[in-house]
């Protein structure tokens, strides 16, 4: 099955192990930093080992919706080996991965808002010593009435989850129309209507999330400064070290030059490490604290707390067609179980309709989400952000229409393809389109005419289609911001520097660079990185081997940006200040 | 990292110190430990002390004993052991097949048969860390008084999860008991009892040393259905041993006896009753299937004890007794 | 309570360290020796991470007792390409099959594999593959292009060295 295309063949055995090898386009290469990974060589977050390391812990909530009435950590920092307790009252200043929903905080303030929400933590000289003091913090609570079910907890005015939400349970809510959906639905020979429901996933990474911190004492540069004036570094097996660099500087209340984030490898991410979660502001505040470094490693069950998976939704839709099969618009609502916190929701309330017009043409559409707070951990980004739910409801409606309308499934979604060159009815610009090859290409694959007929009683196959922008700034709100930015240049040895911003696929920008540059060989390909956020590089934040979780975003942004990079190589060469690393 | 509670570790080289070393309060056996330590992990018990078999080797044969028409498997021989055991293979192949769908290839160069028929019982509400029971309060089991699965029962209904032990209750397999008193014998059937707490009449300080099971010279077919969600790893959702005593060595023949034990139900594996209507019908014949499936799905009522629906995994229960019984039939 | 002096031979060499007896062979490895190849996933025998040899066979280094393997052979995926110039063929046809991604799965997933090449002759199938691998989770690669890894080592292993050799 995987060796039936050229997509899926492997590097040549004979291909030399590092180097030798030209890098071209279109040719399959050994990764950059596999062979450290599989030797047992590379260092993730939590092979860090610092002297005079303290561990950290954080005692969680077993409540799901609780007002904290007192903690009481006086028993605990009484015991042998204990060095430092925090509390939210340590770090009151709400954040929140959107600038526009800062929600959440580092522990809980005056309420725990699910089973599992933090409202201590404890650094202690190693972690069975913090283990044990976590059971001598006393915490009262007074237990509040939780609620678990959106519609519910939209209905609940008089109780709020989120001390930050301004209605109610409302975390986000988007009401789209593009076109006539009333009018186009009027007129349709068949109406499929029906509710559709995506209980939730979590990404599961086999690497738990774990942070570092360091804070280096160093003579203070500014007369009338703080008092405090360290520079702390956090390693954190966070997938954007950007945002978590943002947050906590202002969590911390500290300058971002102070602040250095490092990425080390990561062990799988998927989109659950792509937000600031408490351990990493419990190590930094517990390091400025101790003057020691401390480290924090979630256990499996932690990861399952901090969670930002995949949104349950509940979705109701109704889709209008025409007698011969095509789609003339969908009426969709949807019902978002957020959990306890925004985190990305603001976007996914937005994807949860704005990703569904295509592969398919279409109309009129209009999209009412709401997303709600409810005492669960909060829900975020997971690959294919926001866009797989609805799929699952349109696909199904598809194929109840193709059952309805007496049509192959698999011929419906062909009198429905967009097209190239064309735009979508929410305006996302589509140029090639390669989905009637795909379909083609399953349809014989699968031996789709022959098999489907015969197949018995609860055996079948099934088709359907999907799509993911590329660049996601746009589906949230129209702008004409740019999606990426990577400005390459040239030094005085005429090698090149590669700046740009994303962290996630700095594997990748190594790869396409060799690859974009093998022909005008000889020169040394020097990469840069930049935070683009904070326009400091000092406080650089990168790697040479940091990568997250799949080589998808390679194709997704890197591509692109390898041929802006060889374009403003000519244009502007120009180096900045920033940490680089050679590449031979 | 799930770290274990402060705790001393005795590695005696024979049975006898082992035994010995058990009398001493708090302590506890080990064996391969892919059952304890996650357990102590989650701090479902507080041993002062453990006890590792990992250093007795005399625990760790297997031999056919013709004299007493026996098939003897030490309690420390692994489950990769007692999979690949041509001994083993050519007695008791259903006991071969269940050993070799536990857990996963690492887990059973590890764990033990002793491990495995003395396997704790599980249950959703217990198999958690510390923390998430106590965001229920515990239970019966841990730290509580309530039984969640059970709402206001006095019992623990924890399921008896092991895959061998049906299989072995089954084959009429029984057990070797070493205390400080001696040693005794006990048919499996007679071992496990109804209660998720303490599931087993092994008294504290007595160690399982081998594993029995009888050899046969008639004809016979047996088989064991495990279903899960994964193909993999997990602890079975339903379990089905089923034994059949056949009139010829062929699939063909007229059922002389048959018996079937079920587990994962509660905290004892269930011998299901009323089978007699199957004896004297063919192995192969269709109505054989369905009515030992019939059976089964009327006697076994699964609990909301382990993952899964409990009417749903009545349902499999039925579906995976008729496939195993064909699964024999078209193996001849 | 009181450490003990542990004694046993990690990748053929021999090491002795003093554990307190609730330790893990896994927090020892990564944490005492700094064998951080070994990876924890979840501590309690679900994902394989953790897997290394023992006497040959490869278990789970987090549900076995430090204190248990006194006098034992220790394989960890440092160890791997020791005879092999540094790279063993199966790293070799991993990286070029791309079958490690994030890498965090992968040394538990090559001291499975290698027990397998090691106990099988020739060249191994697919279905042979995915029993031994059974244990080992693996988040990223959707798991083919490991098994087709493997599969490609086991028959680079089998393949006539004669060439290699005359080479040398
Ligand atoms: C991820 C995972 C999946 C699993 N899946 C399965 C599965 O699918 N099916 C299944 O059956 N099991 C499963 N198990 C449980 C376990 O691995 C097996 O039951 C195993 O056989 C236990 O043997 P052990 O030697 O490791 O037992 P240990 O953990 O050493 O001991 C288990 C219990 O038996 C007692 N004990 C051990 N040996 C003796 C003895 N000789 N005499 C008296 N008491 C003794 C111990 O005191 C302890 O209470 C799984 C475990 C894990 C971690
Ligand atoms: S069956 Fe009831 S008492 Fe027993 S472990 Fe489960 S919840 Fe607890
Ligand atoms: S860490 Fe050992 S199996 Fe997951
Ligand atoms: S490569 Fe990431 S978990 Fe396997």
């Amino acid at each position: 099955m995987s060796h039936d295309d050229a997509g899926s063949k492997p590097v040549a055995p004979s291909a030399a192990n590092t180097s030798g090898e030209p890098w071209l386009r279109g040719k399959h290469h050994r990764k950059v930093d596999a062979m450290a990974r599989m030797q047992g060589i590379t260092r993730y977050t939590d092979d860090i080992k610092l002297p005079g390391m303290l561990h950290a812990k954080i005692k969680r909530s077993p409540h799901p919706h609780a007002k904290i009435i007192s903690i009481d950590a006086s028993r605990a920092l009484a015991m042998p080996g204990v060095y430092a307790v925090v509390t939210g009252k340590d770090f009151p200043i709400p954040y929140g991965i959107i600038p526009w929903t800062p929600d959440e905080t580092a522990l809980a303030v005056d309420k725990a808002l699910y089973v599992g929400d933090g409202v201590a933590a404890v650094a202690a000289v190693d972690e069975d010593t913090a283990i044990d003091a976590l059971a001598a913090i006393d915490v009262q609570y007074e237990v509040l009435t939780p609620l678990y079910d959106p519609e519910e907890a939209l209905a609940a005015r008089d109780n709020p989850i989120n001390p930050y939400s301004k209605k109610g349970n409302l975390s986000k809510k988007v009401l789209l129309e593009f076109g006539d959906v009333d009018a186009v639905l009027e007129g349709a020979a068949l109406i499929v209507e029906g509710d559709y429901f995506f209980e939730g996933t979590t990404h599961g990474a086999i690497e738990p999330h774990c942070a570092v911190a360091m804070v280096e004492r160093v003579e203070r540069v500014e007369a009338g400064g703080d008092q405090e004036q360290g520079l702390l570094t956090v390693w954190s097996s966070t997938q954007v070290s950007h945002y978590l660099h943002r947050e906590l500087s202002r969590v911390l209340t500290m300058p971002a030059n102070r602040i250095r984030v490092i990425q080390p490898p990561l062990g799988g991410a998927f989109g659950g490490k792509s937000e600031p979660f408490d351990l990493e502001f419990c190590v930094a505040k517990l390091a400025l604290i101790t003057g020691r470094p401390v480290k924090l490693l979630y256990t499996r069950e932690e990861v399952f707390y901090s969670h930002r998976g995949r949104h349950p939704m509940k979705m109701h839709y109704r889709t209008g067609f025409t007698q011969d099969g095509r789609m003339l618009g969908i009426d969709a609502k949807t019902f978002i179980d957020g959990g306890a916190y925004s985190s990305f929701g603001l976007v996914t309330t937005y994807y949860s309709g704005q990703l569904l017009c295509a592969p398919y043409r279409m109309d009129a559409y209009r999209f009412l989400s709401k997303r709600a707070y409810t005492n669960k951990p909060a829900c975020g980004p997971k690959r294919g952000h926001g866009s797989v739910q609805p799929r699952f409801a349109i696909e199904v409606q598809l194929d109840k229409a193709a059952v309805a309308l007496g049509l192959d499934p698999i011929e419906l979604r062909r009198r429905n393809d967009l097209g190239s060159d064309t735009r979508t009815i929410n305006e996302f610009a589509i140029g090639s389109n390669g989905f009637m090859e795909c379909l083609r290409r399953v349809e014989e694959a699968s031996e789709w005419k022959t098999r489907r007929p015969t197949l018995p009683l609860g055996r079948g196959l099934g088709v359907a289609g999907s799509t993911y922008i590329s660049g996601t700034n746009y589906p949230i709100y129209p702008n004409a911001m740019p999606q990426a930015a990577v400005q390459v240049c040239l030094d005085r040895r005429a090698g090149r520097a590669c700046f740009r911003a994303p962290t996630i696929s700095a594997r990748e920008a190594i790869r396409c660079w060799r690859s974009s540059s093998a022909k005008s060989s000889g020169c040394r390909c020097l990469i840069f990185v930049c935070c683009q956020r904070t326009r400091t590089c000092a406080p650089l934040t990168w790697e040479p081997t940091a990568l997250a979780s799949r080589s998808w975003l390679a194709t997704r942004a890197s591509m692109p940006l390898a041929s802006c990079a060889r374009k403003s190589a000519r244009r502007s060469p120009n180096v900045g200040r920033c940490l680089r690393t050679e590449w031979p | 990292m799930l770290r274990l509670p402060r705790l001393d570790v005795l590695m005696p080289a024979t049975l006898d110190e082992a035994v010995l070393a058990l009398q001493s309060p708090g302590s506890r056996l080990i064996a391969g430990g892919t059952d304890l330590l996650p357990n102590l992990k989650h701090r479902l018990e507080s041993p002062t002390m453990l006890v590792s078999l990992a250093g007795v080797r005399e625990l760790s044969t297997i031999t056919v004993d013709d004299d007493a028409q026996e098939l003897v498997i030490g309690a420390g021989a692994t489950l990769t052991t007692v999979e690949q055991c041509p001994q083993v293979r050519a007695h008791a192949p259903s006991l071969c097949s269940a050993a070799g769908l536990v857990a996963s290839p690492l887990i059973r160069n590890q764990a033990t048969l002793g491990g495995n028929v003395n396997l704790d019982t599980r249950c959703r509400y217990v198999n958690q860390t510390d923390f998430w029971r106590s965001a229920i309060g515990g239970c019966i089991k841990s730290e509580g008084t309530v039984c969640h699965v059970v709402p206001g029962g006095k019992n623990c209904v924890a399921a008896m999860s092991s895959d061998c032990v049906p299989v072995l209750i089954s084959l009429g397999a029984s057990l070797q008991l070493v205390g400080p008193n001696g040693r005794r014998r006990v048919a499996m059937k007679d071992y496990y009892v109804a209660d998720g707490t303490r599931h087993t009449t092994r008294e504290d300080g007595e160690v399982t040393t081998a594993v029995i099971v009888p050899l046969v010279s008639t004809p016979r077919r047996a088989g064991y259905s495990k279903w899960t969600v994964r193909g993999s790893i997990d602890f079975p959702l339903t379990s089905v041993a089923l034994c059949f005593d056949l009139e010829r060595d062929e699939v063909a023949a007229p059922i002389a006896g048959a018996t079937v034990v079920v587990g994962v139900l509660g905290a004892k594996p269930r011998v299901v009753t009323r089978l007699d209507e199957v004896v004297g019908k063919s192995l192969s014949d269709p109505e054989t299937a369905a009515i030992v499936a019939e059976r089964v799905h009327r006697q076994c009522k699964p609990l909301a004890n382990v993952p899964y629906e409990a009417p749903y995994r009545r349902q499999m229960l039925r579906v995976h007794t008729r496939r195993a019984i064909e699964a024999l039939v078209a193996d001849g | 309570m009181t450490a003990r002096l542990l004694r046993f031979s990690v990748n053929g060499e021999p090491v002795t360290v003093a554990v307190e007896p609730q330790r893990t062979l896994l927090e020892v490895l990564r944490y005492e020796l700094d064998l951080i190849g070994s990876k924890q996933g979840c501590d309690k025998g679900d994902c394989g991470a953790c897997t290394v040899q023992i006497d040959g066979l490869p278990r789970l280094s987090c549900l076995t007792l430090a204190l248990a393997v006194e006098g034992r052979d220790i394989q960890t995926v440092e160890g791997l390409g020791r005879a092999h110039g540094g790279c063993h063929p199966l790293q070799d046809a991993m990286d070029r099959w791309d079958a490690a991604q994030c890498g965090f799965c992968t040394p538990g997933i090559l001291m499975s594999a290698e027990s397998l090449l090691r106990r099988s002759p020739g060249p191994v199938t697919r279905s042979e593959v995915r029993e031994a691998l059974a244990g080992n989770l693996c988040r990223c690669t959707g798991y083919t292009k490991i098994i087709d890894a493997v599969v490609d080592a086991s028959e680079q292993m089998a393949a006539p060295r004669d060439e290699t050799e005359a080479a040398q």
